[in-house]
């Protein structure tokens, strides 16, 4: 290769790195967001009548050797599991769900797969895209095993209300421990 | 290979079987076998030591204990000492109903008990209650797959435990080797 068409290579290769390195530089647009579509916290939560999805999360998922540890991404506190940390002097065991326990674990149910769970709400994707129904459901590896039965009532519950379409006498037989 | 290239490599590959035969490869689980610290003099190695420790640490498929328990720990008479029940008995259902013989699985004179898979291979979650004469408990929700009580119920109970297990029971006077005080806190 001669001199001169080495030069012009390296010449254009350093142009193509600036002008990468300027767009890679370039200030953060704030308009520029992803928009995330939620399920509905108000029935996640339950009220004094209905269990919501919450509390047969927090049963059959959330305990101390499974989704109750901090480490995991989708980490469920419950009053009989982890305890957010709280100055109530509440440990594993004692009294009942706080609220910010509550919606902290429907922040890591949502927080796990934002922007699928946001297409799954829209119905544009089947709930079994999203890794909190594939895994328990057996169709993804899951280290505590298949946890939920097709058409159980906590599969009932949980697909239904991430396509808006909650089913709280299920959620509410889910919620019963067995 | 050359025969000194192949010597050298026989010597490299049966130096680190042995060591597989003696610790593990798998640095956090090694992490947990050597947190639980070394054995208590007054207590020789068998069904009565560690009590209130996470007995499938080591007795699980990675060792380094020969024998392997699917599920073990000790039950205490009251939820502030760590004087272990005798004679308690560990009631089990597994998620598909199945349950160990009855009156097979019973805590020995420091609180310690053990499940072998040849006794009972669980189907996991379990629900577990424990029995000491009129007097019991049964855990609040169920075990998702850990076969160490202790793992979970360590103390001092706080926001990730509730503390080591019990039953509110005196415990009844049986003679035992060693002390059934605990000497370690789980």
């Amino acid at each position: 290769m001669s001199a001169r068409r080495l030069l012009g290579r390296l010449a254009g290769a350093a142009l193509l790195c600036a002008g990468a390195t300027v767009d890679c530089a370039a200030t953060p647009d704030p308009g520029q967001v992803t928009v995330v579509v939620t399920p509905d916290f108000a029935a996640f939560a339950g009220d004094a009548n209905n269990a919501g999805v919450h509390t047969f999360l927090e049963k059959r998922c959330g305990t101390l050797d499974c989704h109750g540890q901090t480490g995991r991404p989708f980490r469920l506190f419950s009053s009989g599991g982890l305890r957010l940390l709280n100055d109530a002097g509440l440990t594993s065991g004692a009294g009942t769900d706080t609220a910010q326990e509550i919606y902290a674990n429907y922040q890591a149910l949502v927080g796990l797969q934002p922007e699928e769970t946001s297409r799954v709400v829209n119905n544009e994707d089947p709930p079994s895209s999203l890794l909190v129904v594939a895994k328990p459901l057996g169709l993804q590896t899951h280290k505590g095993g298949q946890a939920l039965a097709p058409n159980d009532s906590g599969d009932l519950c949980l697909e239904g209300w991430l396509m808006n379409k909650v089913d709280m006498a299920a959620c509410n037989d889910a919620a019963q421990e067995p | 290979m050359r025969p000194a290239a192949l010597a050298r490599f026989a010597i490299v590959a049966s130096g680190l079987l042995a060591a597989g035969g003696s610790c593990s490869f798998d640095p956090v689980h090694q992490n947990e076998v050597d947190a639980l610290g070394g054995e208590q003099p007054s207590v020789p190695q068998g069904e009565f030591h560690r009590a209130g420790q996470p007995c499938v640490v080591c007795h699980g498929p990675e060792g380094p204990a020969k024998t392997q328990f699917v599920m073990a720990g000790t039950v205490f008479a009251a939820p502030d000492q760590l004087v272990g029940l005798p004679q308690a008995e560990v009631l089990l259902v597994d998620s598909l109903g199945s349950s160990p013989p009855p009156g097979s699985v019973v805590t020995n004179c420091v609180g310690n008990f053990f499940i072998t898979s040849d006794l009972w291979n669980p189907a996991f979650p379990v629900r577990v209650a424990v029995v000491s004469g009129q007097n019991g408990e049964q855990m609040i929700g169920h075990i998702g797959r850990d076969g160490s009580c202790a793992d979970c119920h360590k103390d001092p109970r706080g926001l990730d435990s509730a503390g080591h297990v019990f039953v509110a029971a005196v415990p009844p006077k049986v003679s035992c080797p060693v002390d059934n005080v605990a000497q370690v806190t789980p």
